[in-house]
């Protein structure tokens, strides 16, 4: 059982489901998918999200952009939303994150009415990903105070940055799952604050290889996996402003 | 073939190059070869467009398949921090943070109207991100303001100009984004 915050720094967490592009799909789903969740999600929006495609022409690869829609069912409070799109099921949850026990339900419910909808064989990705965006009062602030993640200046280099982004990709079961970290400056909301943004995005980096009966196993897994990192890579001064609840 | 979200390059390039990489020299290679241009034309037009140079596909649909991911916020975040370095004034970040998520779709308007404003107007101008409420209508929009010192009769041209660019892109919009002055002296 992971930390629990009074002042937890999630913005936002999704779970999301991508289908292989050469499984069946059609536009009566999202309906489908409606149908089975609309107690608990009741309102419906509409999304245009621009995308786009690489594809080989006779001038090499091409580029186009394409506006997809996608549909958003929300729950009253529009805090908790699930997205379905072209091979895409995706439930997302916004601050104050009501815990992985209230949300794992969401997630359960969605993933259900997909799979009762539709004959889902593998997945091209899966994906949990926690964005946490920390406010640190008070400047400057030395990174190293708060995160055992961070950019590293060799002794020689000026130590003022003005800016920054990190990142990395870390593997777990020989490769089959990858979580990326990303921190990065952030547009405080206080104006003497110092804000960061820290990036979890753990996902299927072998498509294909979770069956439909594994996937809210892996779901499982990949939560447990984040909270470890992330309690990895902070220490006990962002604790303090975190508030944990014992 | 492949689709990819634009979320993907616009927001979470990682640790390869990020985003300022794109404003200062336009260039990312991470086997993939982005146009200067082409994040204007994401945002405003949807129509085609062919990357400069080659692509290394097979890298670029490797990458583009792992990092996309269906999270809006940092879309948001990222989207906010790159005003921020266009040193646009944001007084208020939890207003224009609601707003975004309200009406997601403006998000990609944001910035190109912003670059378009701080080109024409130069650094020594405030440009500030607010919301604005008309307690009439119950209404609120997304303004940018055109604040300096001294005003002359060509600042609403200039205005009028830079709006006239992006009013095609405003169309079909959920919220409502205006850029203008409201002659005050920077705050």
């Amino acid at each position: 059982m992971g930390k629990k915050y009074a002042n937890s720094p999630i913005i936002e967490t999704v779970c999301e489901f991508r289908l292989p592009p050469d499984s069946k799909w059609d536009l009566t789903i999202p309906g489908l998918v409606y149908e089975k969740i609309c107690d608990e999600f009741p309102n419906k929006e509409q999304r245009l999200i621009q995308e786009i495609e690489l594809k080989h022409g006779p001038q090499g690869v091409e580029q186009q952009i394409r506006t997809n829609e996608r549909i958003l069912f929300l729950t009253e409070d529009r805090k908790t939303f699930i997205q379905v799109g072209t091979h895409l099921l995706a439930v997302n949850c916004l601050k104050p994150y009501p815990t992985w026990n209230k949300f794992k339900p969401s997630i359960e419910k969605a993933f259900k009415a997909l799979s009762e909808t539709i004959v889902i064989n593998t997945f091209q990705r899966i994906g949990l990903r926690y964005i946490n965006r920390i406010e640190i009062p008070g400047q400057p602030v030395k990174l190293e105070d708060y995160f055992e993640f961070r950019p590293f200046l060799g002794k020689d280099l000026p130590q003022n940055m003005a800016d920054f982004i990190v990142g990395g990709v870390l593997q777990f079961h020989d490769g089959r799952d990858s979580c990326r970290v990303q921190l990065s400056k952030a547009v405080p909301e206080k104006p003497n604050n110092v804000s960061f943004l820290l990036d979890f995005d753990f996902f299927l980096a072998k498509s294909q290889t979770v069956s439909i009966k594994q996937a809210l196993e892996w779901v499982d897994n990949a939560h447990q996996e984040v909270e470890k990192i992330f309690e990895g890579c902070i220490n006990d001064r962002l604790r303090e402003i975190f508030q944990e609840l014992k | 073939m492949l689709s990819a979200a634009t979320e993907v390059f616009k927001n979470s390039l990682p640790w390869i190059g990020d985003h300022k990489l794109l404003q200062s020299n336009g260039e990312i290679t991470n086997g993939i070869i982005w146009h200067k241009d082409l994040l204007k034309k994401v945002r405003s037009k949807p129509g085609r467009a062919i990357l400069r140079g080659g692509v290394e596909s097979e890298l670029s649909q490797e990458w583009l398949r792992k990092y996309r991911s269906a999270g809006l916020t940092s879309i948001i975040e990222n989207t906010l921090s790159r005003l921020s370095s266009l040193e646009v004034r944001i007084p208020h970040p939890g207003e224009i943070r609601n707003y975004l998520f309200r009406y997601y779709d403006l998000t990609d308007l944001l910035l190109p109207v912003s670059e378009d404003a701080r080109q024409h107007f130069g650094p020594q101008v405030q440009l500030s991100l607010e919301i604005c409420r008309d307690p009439e209508i119950e209404d609120e929009y997304m303004v940018l303001y055109v604040r300096q010192h001294e005003y002359d009769e060509f600042v609403m041209k200039r205005i009028k100009e830079i709006r006239a660019e992006y009013e095609e892109g405003l169309r079909g919009k959920t919220g409502w984004f205006l850029l203008t002055t409201d002659f005050h002296p920077p705050r």
